[in-house]
């Protein structure tokens, strides 16, 4: 936050306002997961985006924090079927996590493969070093506001805000969020 | 000259086995009473005794509710700094509502509605934001308000003067509830026009010109005969203004989600924050039920008050 390395107005931003931003190349860095190339370009005054300017590299690692640099924090699509689901809807998870059918899903942009063998299908080369990342990581981190339950999701997002905000301390971020875990476990 | 066939259905009506034209008379009220008293029913009595039972409980909206919890939903509310912000926020909107937004909308119905040339034109314009769904007002204003001068028309406008910073409505915690507050007034004050202009329209000429003639100034007229006059219409107007300040949700949900850290959070934002967004159902029903008390209140003392009977007839 010292930095002052936010865009202006960064608080009432949108996702909309970031992609535009990253798009028309007015951000040197964005936070953002494999869906974001394409709204770069979608979203990019001349509609092509950043093509070969843009990259991709991990969380630069901090002096004496816990866990690995290649530790992955993501997420992507999870897939729910209901008790009284026929057979059939297994199948059809069996082939959307086939090689074949990951190499299409690669191909067409709709994911980034997590099969051994899909990545054949990717050619962006910032979504490959997205998925070359990913399969190097020891641990794997789920978002936090997907990972926990809507209870404490939510407030890791409004705490995260007030640390950006300047409005509350890493510590009282830490505390409202272990708050509404035990809250919630109760 | 025969005997016209109405006669003839009253008398048949009033043969002996048949049902009374009083009670017959109930009947048909009743009936058309029962489709207005279901939904009516259905769709408010009903849910409104749902959330006061849920705010008893720690509910997260799925399966039955078993955690009976008593108040404690409520002593968290009453205890809750966020709940505290929303609350001062909420009595802040009302406020300028009352001393800004209101006189600003009488001011015009008097120009508009008297002798402005080109009056129905202005009308046309001024009541036009008030049509528009408040989807739209909410994303229209977003983007006008946004922080880039390439994208934002005010702060397009804002930047042509030589060494201004664009100002970051929707984005900046000391100036967004005044954004929301423009918008709101952009949206609403051609309701309250109209409002208005109906009570102008209701005070008879002769009032004036007789006033005028003995001799009032321009404001005495105002003040002494006009405002008089169009008290009930006031009293509509500062009522269905206040009632709607408190219960604004859909704007400002849309363009800040009561952000950012809660700057622009109002009672409504905070009860969608806690009671979908974190699936605390059990607390969410409560802070409604609080609204609906801090609303109900304000109707019955405000009536009470103002002995308002008739409280739509300034209309």
């Amino acid at each position: 936050m010292a930095l002052d390395a936010f865009q202006s107005g960064f608080l009432g931003a949108t996702w909309g306002d970031e992609a535009t931003a990253m798009g028309n190349g007015n951000a040197a860095m964005d936070l953002m997961g494999q869906w974001a190339p394409g709204a770069f370009v979608e979203n990019s005054a001349d509609g092509t985006g950043l093509g070969d300017a843009l990259g991709w590299f991990p969380f630069p690692a901090i002096e004496g924090g816990a866990g690995a640099p290649t530790d992955a924090l993501g997420g992507g699509n999870g897939y729910v079927i209901g008790i009284n689901a026929p057979p059939e809807a297994v199948d059809f998870l069996k082939y959307i996590s086939s090689v074949e059918s990951q190499i299409a899903q690669a191909e067409i942009g709709m994911s980034v493969p997590v099969v051994i063998g899909g990545e054949a299908g990717l050619t962006d080369p910032s979504l490959i070093a997205v998925q070359q990342g990913a399969a190097a990581a020891e641990y794997f981190q789920l978002y936090y506001d997907q990972y926990l339950p809507p209870a404490v999701g939510s407030v890791v997002n409004d705490a995260v805000q007030g640390l950006f905000a300047g409005t509350s301390t890493p510590e009282q971020a830490a505390q409202a969020i272990d708050d509404a875990y035990v809250a919630e476990l109760e | 000259m025969r005997a016209t066939p109405v006669s003839q259905d009253t008398a048949a009506l009033e043969e002996p086995g048949g049902v009374s034209p009083r009670t017959q008379n109930k009947l048909v009220i009743f009936l058309f009473l029962l489709p207005a008293f279901i939904l009516f029913f259905v769709f408010l009595a009903y849910p409104i005794l749902q959330s006061v039972y849920y705010s008893f409980f720690d509910w997260a909206g799925f399966g039955p509710a078993e955690d009976f919890v008593a108040l404690d939903n409520f002593r968290r509310i009453l205890t809750d700094e966020i709940f505290h912000k929303a609350i001062i926020n909420g009595i802040i909107i009302v406020g300028m509502s009352l001393l800004i937004q209101l006189p600003f909308s009488l001011a015009l119905a008097m120009m508009v509605g008297r002798d402005l040339p080109g009056r129905a034109f202005f009308r046309t314009i001024f009541f036009m934001p008030y049509v528009f769904s408040e989807v739209i007002t909410a994303i229209m204003w977003s983007s006008i308000m946004n922080p880039d001068p390439s994208r934002g028309f005010l702060n397009a406008v804002w930047t042509l003067i030589p060494g201004a910073e664009p100002i970051l409505w929707l984005a900046e915690p000391g100036i967004v509830l005044t954004s929301i507050f423009i918008v709101l007034t952009w949206k609403f004050f051609g309701f309250h026009l109209l409002l208005y202009m109906a009570g102008l329209q209701n005070i008879p000429r002769e009032i004036e010109e007789a006033a005028i003639i003995d001799g009032a100034s321009r404001p005495q007229l105002f003040f002494r005969i006009i405002l008089p006059l169009l008290s009930s219409t006031i009293r509509t107007s500062v009522y269905l203004s206040v009632l709607g300040s408190l219960q604004q949700f859909a704007l400002i949900w849309l363009m800040t989600k009561g952000g950012p850290v809660n700057a622009s959070e109002v009672m409504s934002t905070y009860m969608y924050r806690y009671g979908f967004v974190r699936f605390d159902l059990g607390y969410g029903s409560a802070v409604a039920i609080v609204m609906l008390l801090i609303s109900l209140l304000f109707s019955v003392l405000y009536l009470r008050l103002f002995r308002q009977r008739d409280y739509l007839s300034g209309l």
